[in-house]
């Protein structure tokens, strides 16, 4: 298109954009316009009578969240041992929001599974009137009809899962760097906190590789020595179900993956005694209900994060199991079920602390009804958040007053000994982009979020908050940034930078050495974006991201760009190198960080490209496994291994000594990297 | 957040992830369906529907990446039968009706606006999706049914049309 032709259009674009939407249209109103549409359509159908209980459970939600001030209570629990509730310790500290009326809120655990029938009672459909009866036949076949649409619905929920599973893991998680591989002369997986291990498909001990394939239902083992590798083991793994990844520590492979057993999601894990590498034995398993959000391992013990959804309509009260989640087939106990007062919807997320020393022994779970979100843990605690919208004290939406928040539950744990403990609540205004932008620092937690208070992209702006262990913000800096937002984020100590995008490349250091007085240092503005920052060393942070080019019908076109920034002095930041990758437009790495394959210290970093191919300068359109070092006179490209199409999403690397293997279901491939 | 992952997040059913994703684009839908059709209350109608038939088919869609151009294409869908409902014109598509106000040139001094408002419906809809989709004319064929480079013409030759009248 003519660059004549794209003026005309921003011109339009920018003369129209003075339209109002109609309330009916807004984000938190469109659930029940939904609603209200079908119905207008004068047809009934079942499946509109459950979207009818849906849209009340919205609707709850918008209510619910009416108060933006940030509020934290925590209420703690007597680590696991002693089970009654009545010893349960509660203390209560909220702040109050300066000219804001203040709503406590409460996290307490349940005493008896009755309290948790009639929280799920409130969140029934309502019953269908004589009308609906006759309209529909008799009731016990309209209830059949809705169970049957349900299990449907759930059915293809679980297809679904495994790649939702997947796929949330890449904007969910902070990382920090592969640094702790150091030494150890191969590469670790990049793991959002160091010393808290990640599953993936990919691990390698140095003698080994472990590669996991979800397609074949198997972990392939690879033998390596220098050049040569051999495949010593292909284990089908069957116990788990649909097998996603794995762990390895010494001779122990654990295997996780996501099922449907005795009527229920499930996530499994099975332990294999793999001390003799052709022959692996199975040890035991570990089974929870629900959808996989995530696993953590730190030392002996592996965490199990999952999401169980209940549908209100089916429970019955004298069977806990229709609302209740069980972990390994055994229903939870009411000490291990939480009930927040600000609870919405009837979706659980359930934590369980497993001991793999053994045969994979529960060793404490929690269970939080009415909150789902992002699962990021820190050395000290587990925090889940989420996205709210505002709403003023009326329920009417208030965009200026609030738009949109992010909710935290913060849950300790006990490192030492896998308890679950207390439940914390804080909000925070504006939008978290992902995990990376989230952190746990000397009993502070750190966050970046971007607040749209006009409610239009344009008047964006972009936050840092400092809050305590209670979850109050005790130091902030608001309003950075106005109409660009957070597209990467990384936390080095003291030091925040973030890279905020509308046309450049603003990254900015924030001094946060006093929590209370955030101070920012610096910006500095170049050209692209980058989606991903990784600490290189101690004075560079890498950026993987993306350069916008115009072709030459002057539409922008994505070109992977790698950046170094020079962070001697956070004052002012310097790019000191980048490179443009002109054959290469998109890259995991920019979704799944564990799909970087990073190792500051051994100088290596690898991760893959897909192209589309380049009509303006004929560029090939092959998809790349890529190599690289980095060189005070800027990037070398050590390695450009070319990966089939359809291989893109499961290649990966590892590095042992000096060199560099590049493993998808297809086999190994060996590059040297000793001769750079 | 990302795109891709509300979609399959709001296919596997997910109702806040559909939200979520909605709100990414309802602006988008609103401003297009509002020129389109020329009228709010129409387009708050259009976009409605659109949204609900969208919600109730996201389970069926097999690309996540293609929500957007998918969801301007129920939109369009609804933007014509209503043009239809007014017009009785049988086929949108093949058929250019000649409307009262596409006679641009008479209306000296009229905002740009005002000119999008007068251009003729497919015009309205090849330029609405071009400015409020931000779609490249091989997408904005998907969406019509049309020929990306009957596309290319008619954005051309409207958007030049309209630089002219601008000039004057």
């Amino acid at each position: 298109m003519a660059m004549d032709e794209k003026k005309m259009i921003e011109k339009l674009d920018e003369s129209t954009k003075d339209i109002t939407v109609p309330k009916k249209l807004l984000p938190e109103n469109i659930m029940n316009t939904i609603n209200d549409s079908k119905k207008g359509k004068k047809v009934i159908h079942f499946e509109s009578l459950r979207r009818s209980g849906v849209t009340k459970k919205l609707a709850g939600v918008v209510s619910a969240a009416a108060v933006l001030i940030v509020v934290a209570v925590a209420v703690y629990r007597l680590p696991a041992g002693d089970k009654s509730a009545e010893n349960t310790m509660q203390f209560m500290d909220a702040t109050e929001a300066a000219g804001e009326s203040m709503v406590i809120a409460q996290t307490g655990n349940v005493s008896s599974y009755d309290e948790v029938y009639k929280e799920f009672e409130k969140h029934k459909t309502p019953q269908p009137s004589w009308f609906e009866r006759i309209f529909y036949g008799r009731e016990e076949k309209y209830m059949l009809t809705e169970d049957a649409v349900y299990n449907g619905a759930l059915e293809m929920e679980t297809q679904a899962a495994g790649t939702v599973a997947e796929n949330m893991s890449s904007w969910n998680e902070a990382g920090e760097s592969a640094d702790a591989a150091a030494g150890a002369g191969y590469s670790k997986t990049n793991v959002q906190t160091v010393g808290i291990d990640e599953a993936d498909i990919i691990k390698t001990d140095g003698q080994y590789i472990y590669y996991a394939s979800s397609n074949l239902h198997t972990v392939t083992i690879y033998r390596v020595n220098g050049e040569e590798t051999e495949a010593v083991k292909n284990l089908y793994v069957e116990e788990v179900g649909g097998l996603s990844e794995i762990y390895v520590d010494g001779d122990m492979l654990l295997a996780v993956g996501d099922s449907y057993r005795n009527e229920k999601y499930q996530i499994v894990l099975a332990k294999y005694d793999i001390t003799d590498r052709k022959n692996p034995k199975l040890v035991g398993t570990f089974s929870q209900e629900g959808n996989r959000i995530e696993t953590r391992k730190t030392g002996d013990i592996v965490y199990v994060v999952t999401e169980v959804r209940r549908n209100a309509d089916n429970i019955k009260k004298n069977v806990p199991e229709t609302f209740i989640p069980s972990v390994c087939d055994k229903l939870l106990e009411p000490i291990d079920i939480f009930i927040p007062d600000e609870t919405q919807g009837t979706t659980y997320t359930v934590i369980s602390s497993v001991d793999i020393k053994g045969d994979l022994k529960q060793i404490d779970s929690a269970a939080v009804l009415g909150f789902n979100g992002t699962f990021y843990m820190g050395n000290e605690s587990m925090y889940l958040y989420r996205t709210r919208y505002a709403t003023s004290e009326s329920g009417e939406f208030a965009y200026s007053s609030g738009e949109r928040f992010t909710e935290i539950r913060r849950i300790d744990y006990v490192k030492e000994n896998g308890l679950i403990g207390a439940i914390t609540e804080g909000k925070v205004p504006g939008v978290v982009k992902d995990t990376f932008a989230i952190n746990e620092y000397q009993g502070y937690l750190r966050i970046m979020t971007t607040s749209y208070p006009g409610y239009s992209n344009n008047e964006s702006v972009n936050n840092v908050f400092v809050l305590n262990q209670e979850l109050d913000i005790v130091g902030s800096i608001e309003g950075l940034a106005k109409g660009e937002r957070i597209y990467s984020a990384r936390y080095m100590g003291d030091t925040a930078y973030f890279v905020t995008y509308r046309e450049t490349d603003p990254l900015y250091s924030v001094d946060l050495s006093n929590p209370e007085s955030p101070k920012i240092m610096g910006a500095l503005k170049i050209p692209g974006f980058s989606e991903y920052l990784h600490a290189y060393g101690d004075n560079l942070l890498l950026g993987i991201g993306i350069e916008q080019i115009p072709d030459k019908d002057g539409w922008n076109t994505d070109y992977i760009k790698l950046s170094m920034f020079d962070t001697t002095n956070p004052y002012d930041v310097t790019e000191k190198n980048k490179m443009i990758l002109n054959d290469a437009n998109d890259s995991m790495a920019l979704y799944e960080y564990k799909a970087v394959m990073i190792d500051p210290q051994k100088n290596l970093f690898g991760f893959v490209t897909e192209s589309y191919g380049n009509r303006t300068n004929g560029t090939s359109n092959k998809d790349c496994y890529r190599i690289f070092t980095y060189t005070d006179s800027g990037f070398v490209e050590l390695v450009t291994h070319e990966v089939e199409k359809g291989d893109v999403y499961g290649t990966r690397s590892v590095y042992i000594g000096d060199y560099v293997y590049i493993v998808n279901e297809n086999g190994v491939t060996v590059y040297s990297i000793a001769e750079r | 957040m990302d795109e891709r992952k509300l979609v399959i997040l709001a296919i596997a059913g997910e109702e806040d992830a559909f939200v979520k994703l909605y709100e990414l684009y309802y602006t988008r839908l609103y401003r297009y369906a509002a020129y389109t059709l020329r009228g709010v209350h129409d387009a708050e109608d259009a976009v409605s529907e659109a949204v609900a038939d969208a919600y109730a088919g996201i389970s069926r869609l097999k690309n996540p990446d293609a929500f957007g151009t998918w969801i301007f294409r129920i939109l369009s869908n609804k933007c014509k039968a209503k043009m239809r409902e007014y017009y009785t014109s049988s086929d949108l598509d093949v058929t250019e009706v000649p409307e009262e106000a596409e006679n641009i040139d008479m209306a000296l001094n009229l905002s740009v606006k005002q000119m999008f408002m007068s251009l003729p419906k497919k015009e309205r809809m090849v330029i609405g999706l071009s400015v409020f989709g931000g779609y490249d004319s091989r997408e904005i064929g998907k969406i019509l049914k049309m020929n990306a480079s009957t596309v290319r013409s008619i954005r051309k030759r409207t958007l030049e049309k309209m630089a002219r009248e601008m000039n004057d």
